[in-house]
């Protein structure tokens, strides 16, 4: 490295440090230091055991330290349910193992018992033989635990943790990939977040960690603690009675939040819109005849992406140089449920 | 007789009254940014024939507080702390007396600050006036409010000390669900079995007290001593030290994994002292 690249890179890693340093302080002798290189926090903190009290010292490793990607898959099978699947890859720039991926909110699973979307209609003396029920409802590759639960901000919390978590280690290493995640649902799918979480060490406090301000300062850095990438998830309830109007305002609702996540040109969005909109009012009034509006939907997204139909993000390929007007994983999705849209709508 | 202005040379009685109970109010130094920690209470003073409002009266505000109230006992040492007034003169300094005057609509209006400890308090007004003389007092109750006694489960059991406490296991609903459920976990998925065999049942121990705010444990009423976030009834210390039934430190990265996914976030507190445990923050924060 050149001596002068040498000196800045010390100079803002001194900064960095100095900063940290400096913005998180709240009683005499506390702070919250980063450490640029290794991204590890260390908390110098007041214990507050009564006359005992005394400074104290823990670093804290964020669990995420890994570079995760996603590949969703979704399909039909012979019920006419959606499978879906996913299969994780723990990045070669990964620092740690991969151990945890989980969606929430999804929409629903099927499952051989209903499963409670809310926390209201969770009954106590029921839920257990219900969760044990989902879990059997999970696909779970080996050496990992599948898990469901009610999502607090309303529908389910799927999840995959790694099994044997003894070493720092274990887990999906850097490079590796694993496939056999899954559910099938009835509703069609959406853009969710998938969270993962890499093999970090047990945090562990000699005395209670940081209280009063320093918890203040320190408890965004806590909260952050997952990476998190777009996946296709069950989004979209199918309205039944099977209703085209209802259910493309549904899509076209969800597909609103994708401006927010960049997913999604506002402009492209404005021109899809115009084509729901007539699309919505065909169906209303003249019944199947939404399908042509709705073909024109899709021959917009196929402006942007081939293969589209082939719904595998693998083998849908940009059109041109231009950058596209919408994520590639959206338009896969908002290809798929506005053919699901049509055939329904065919009686199909 | 004379008008409610008070203008005879013979002196009108006025009576004075309070509102009661008062609107329950949350315990300070919680972490909880919306929680409503202080509440207004006003004294009225009528002619009680006439029952038309007297201005201008003097009421003194004062403040106390019931032994033995939001899961307290009467072990605790030294001065139960109480709730404080704000001074009327500048509706700012915190005080334990305070005196304010009567409006046109008869009404003397007192704010009252909630302490970290929880608790049945008692604010007492009195009349500083020759014509009126009596006083009136009304309750307010510092608390958490919707606490519930943790469920009896086939998944956990319950193991903390009350000594200076009625009870130490008091959650809100949705954290109580959440525990349940992250038991059930445990005490069914193959990770944690050893030989086929389920482990122990989760050793819970202290939550919150019956009203919530500061869990004192050695009954001291202060800050120091732990638990700071034990107030809210989102909070549960379970076992992992090498006591039997604890959480098995070849256990404690699964347990976090299992608890993160529930929504809750597990770390190690007095690591390495015999009373090592998982301080299990249900709703995923502290409070």
């Amino acid at each position: 490295m050149p001596n002068k690249l040498k000196f800045i890179s010390l100079f803002l890693g001194t900064l960095l440090l100095f900063i940290s340093t400096q913005a998180i302080s709240a009683l005499p002798g506390e702070s919250i230091i980063l450490d640029p290189n290794t991204g590890d926090y260390t908390l110098t903190y007041w214990d507050s055991d009564g006359p005992n009290a005394r400074i104290r010292r823990a670093v804290y490793v964020p669990p995420t330290k890994i570079d995760p990607l996603l590949k969703s898959t979704f399909k039909f099978d012979d019920d006419s349910e959606i499978v879906y699947s996913y299969r994780i890859t723990n990045g070669q720039k990964s620092r740690q193992s991969l151990i945890t991926m989980l969606f929430d909110p999804i929409s629903n699973i099927v499952s051989s018992t209903p499963l409670p979307t809310r926390f209201q209609d969770v009954d106590l003396a029921t839920i257990t033989q219900i969760d044990r029920a989902a879990v059997s409802a999970i696909t779970t590759p080996e050496y990992w635990i599948g898990r469901s639960t009610t999502s607090r901000a309303g529908g389910l919390r799927i999840g995959w943790s790694y099994r044997d978590l003894r070493n720092d280690t274990d887990g999906l290493l850097p490079n590796e990939t694993q496939t056999g995640f899954g559910f099938s649902s009835k509703d069609i799918p959406g853009i969710g977040i998938a969270q993962f979480q890499g093999n970090a060490p047990v945090p562990m406090y000699s005395g209670e960690g940081p209280i009063g301000e320093l918890a203040t300062e320190f408890a965004p850095i806590e909260q952050n603690d997952v990476v998190t990438r777009n996946a296709a998830v069950p989004t979209i309830r199918v309205p039944a009675p099977f209703d085209a109007a209802v259910l493309l305002d549904r899509i076209q609702t969800h597909m609103h939040t994708w401006i927010g996540m960049k997913l999604l040109d506002t402009t492209f969005s404005a021109q899809l819109d115009h084509y729901f909109q007539t699309a919505t009012d065909a169906y209303r009034n003249q019944g199947q005849a939404g399908n042509g509006q709705v073909a024109r939907i899709l021959a917009l997204l196929e402006r942007q992406y081939e293969e589209l139909e082939r719904s595998d993000e693998e083998q849908v390929k940009k059109k041109s140089a231009v950058p596209a007007k919408i994520d590639k994983l959206a338009a896969l999705v908002l290809y798929f449920d506005l053919k699901y849209v049509m055939q329904r709508a065919s009686g199909r | 007789m004379s008008a409610p202005s008070g203008t005879s040379c013979i002196l009108d009685k006025y009576i004075i009254t309070l509102q009661n109970p008062l609107a329950d109010i949350e315990p300070s130094g919680t972490q909880a940014v919306n929680a409503i920690t202080s509440g207004t209470a006003y004294a009225q003073v009528v002619n009680p024939k006439t029952k038309l409002p007297k201005p201008g009266v003097q009421v003194r505000f004062s403040v106390d507080v019931v032994a033995n109230t939001g899961g307290h006992d009467a072990r605790h040492s030294a001065m139960r702390p109480k709730g404080k007034l704000l001074d009327c003169r500048d509706n700012t300094t915190e005080v334990e007396t305070t005196i304010c005057i009567t409006q046109l609509d008869g009404r003397a209006t007192v704010t009252f600050k909630a302490p970290i400890v929880s608790g049945t308090h008692t604010i007492i007004a009195t009349c500083v006036s020759p014509a009126c003389t009596s006083q009136a007092s009304g309750h307010i109750n510092v608390k958490v409010g919707g606490l519930k006694t943790i469920p009896t489960s086939p998944f956990y059991r319950q193991i903390g000390q009350t000594d200076f406490h009625l009870e130490n296991n008091y959650l809100i609903p949705d954290a109580a669900t959440i525990l349940w459920r992250m038991a059930a976990a445990y005490h069914f998925e193959a990770q944690f079995k050893r030989n086929g065999a389920s482990p122990p049942l989760l050793p819970l121990n202290d939550a919150s007290l019956t009203w919530g705010g500061k869990f004192d444990i050695h009954g001291q009423w202060t800050t120091q001593g732990g638990h700071s976030e034990h107030r809210r009834g989102t909070v549960i210390d379970i076992r992992a030290n090498s006591a039997a039934g604890a959480i098995s430190t070849q256990n404690f990265k699964k347990f976090i994994s299992l608890a993160k996914f529930f929504g809750a976030r597990a770390a190690v507190h007095l690591s390495g002292k015999a009373t090592q445990h998982f301080h299990v923050r249900l709703l995923g924060r502290g409070e």
